[in-house]
């Protein structure tokens, strides 16, 4: 314990990333799935055609493979398109490509929880909107987004909650997140048991706060009505 | 919720400023991608700064040859794949020469070879030497051929060899008396256990490629001969000016054998 202790600066600042990584694509995967779920939904065959492949495509993706593609991927693409003008780049950043891939990937299962409440969405509401003159975009932004979001956040809240920790993965590439904080100290202190213990006290805190903020948002929506 | 809004603007500064640097790079910086989680090798100190015996050795060799070093503590798992995509243009943890390895990439000159030695407890009569562990059961690693297979030629072939995944469980083993002397890599005995004075090594330990093979070197992208000349042409001034041996006896508390 003693010899892990001056490591803690190091190990908040994974779990920093670890929250903050989770708490930057949560909102880009969920606007995402609001769009896609909408795609998905319209009348526009192309647009419904397009939705269904990219939620088929990602949802059925392990997020391993995302990740590794995005990285690696974007790392080859960028010197391929940088070598014909005589200039070096840096290649991507580990982070933003985990947060780019773990956007992608949640936005396709944010896009099926959207898709799902938009088929029992009341008609009544939209009908309402119409006969009071409003236009399509109108109703959608002020009628189905409010309730959607309202709907669905406890399965969004859940979602984060597996955001949080599939965000694990990032480590794999290099990101300094709380699993690669903890292998690292692991092996410069030679105590991984320890170390692995007190991550899922990290993780289990964060859990809990991110726990704790979805009760008050659900709270504050309620009383919004 | 601020808290949160406060730690995405954090991600989003971060990343924004990183894209900037690597826009303005210039075109000799080398990458060097380093798994920071082996102590002694490379580790992270407390203030979450790479330490140990690689991450000096580099900065030796990159101020020696006037480069511009770029160091990234990559995992072990990607690290030949950061390679083979251009993410890295070296690999700074010092990797065994295979075969296998050698086909696939460039590698620098060897920078330091890896010794066999026997271990056995420091009040162990080890008048006879090696030969007096002759008939007695010998512990080592699991799985590893190179180990087994220099035990057989130097005890015999019908040795009793006791296979541990871990070197603690050896040394457990050791101190109960289960077996007469543990096998395994002269730097790991040396550093983890000799160090403490309650064991001694039998002998000298062997470095004859025979058995340990062709020693540890730094890892290219094959077809990368103008980066690994420059890099020898720095590691052979380093090696001469005795950094290595230096750093063997700082981090390993023995000398490297490094021809």
């Amino acid at each position: 314990m003693e010899v892990v202790a001056p490591y803690f600066s190091f190990w908040l600042k994974g779990a920093a990333l670890t929250l903050g990584l989770s708490a930057a694509s949560f909102p880009i995967s969920a606007f995402l799935g609001l769009i896609v779920a909408f795609a998905a939904v319209s009348p526009s065959r192309p647009a419904a055609l397009a939705a269904a492949m990219y939620i088929n495509l990602f949802r059925g993706l392990p997020e391993i493979i995302v990740i590794f593609l995005i990285f690696y991927g974007s790392n080859i693409v960028l010197t391929m398109l940088a070598q014909p003008f005589g200039i070096q780049i840096g290649g991507t950043n580990p982070a933003i490509a985990a947060l780019i891939a773990l956007s992608i990937q949640f936005g396709s299962y944010a896009a099926v929880i959207f898709k799902d409440w938009m088929g029992v969405f009341p008609r009544g509401y939209t009908e309402a909107g119409l006969a009071i003159g409003m236009t399509r975009l109108q109703i959608r932004r002020r009628i189905v987004v409010p309730l959607l979001l309202r709907s669905a956040t406890p399965a969004l809240g859940n979602l984060f909650l597996v955001m949080l920790k599939i965000s694990a993965l990032a480590s794999l590439i290099g990101v300094e997140e709380l699993s690669r904080t903890t292998s690292i100290i692991a092996g410069s202190t030679r105590e991984p048991l320890v170390c692995y213990l007190i991550a899922a006290g990290m993780y289990l805190v964060i859990s809990a706060v991110s726990g704790f903020v979805q009760h008050r948002f659900e709270v504050a929506m309620e009383r919004s009505i | 919720m601020k808290m949160i809004k406060n730690l995405t603007a954090t991600v989003f500064a971060a990343a924004v400023s990183f894209v900037s640097v690597t826009c303005a790079q210039a075109e000799d910086t080398i990458k060097i991608g380093i798994d920071a989680s082996y102590k002694p090798y490379a580790y992270v100190d407390p203030d979450g700064q790479l330490a140990g015996f690689e991450i000096e050795l580099i900065e030796a060799v990159c101020s020696e040859i006037k480069a511009n070093c770029e160091l990234s503590n990559v995992p072990w798992d990607g690290i030949f794949t950061a390679l083979e995509t251009g993410t890295i243009d070296m690999i700074g943890t010092t990797v065994t020469m295979s075969k296998v390895r050698l086909e696939k990439n460039d590698a620098s000159r060897m920078i330091y070879r890896v010794g066999f030695a026997f271990m056995v407890l420091e009040d162990a009569d080890t008048s006879k030497g090696i030969e007096g562990l002759k008939g007695q059961a010998i512990g080592t690693i699991v799985g590893t051929q190179s180990y087994y297979d220099y035990i057989k030629s130097v005890l015999g072939a019908d040795t009793d060899i006791r296979g541990y995944d871990t070197a603690d469980a050896a040394v457990l083993d050791l101190d109960a008396g289960r077996i007469a002397a543990f096998q395994s890599d002269n730097l790991q005995l040396e550093q983890s256990y000799v160090s403490t004075g309650n064991y001694k090594l039998v002998g000298q330990p062997t470095f004859d490629p025979k058995y340990v093979g062709d020693g540890r070197a730094w890892f290219f992208k094959k077809g990368s001969p103008e980066l690994v000349g420059k890099i020898n042409k720095g590691l052979d001034a380093v090696i001469a000016a005795g950094k290595v041996d230096e750093l063997g006896m700082k981090y390993f508390k023995t000398k490297l054998v490094t021809k």
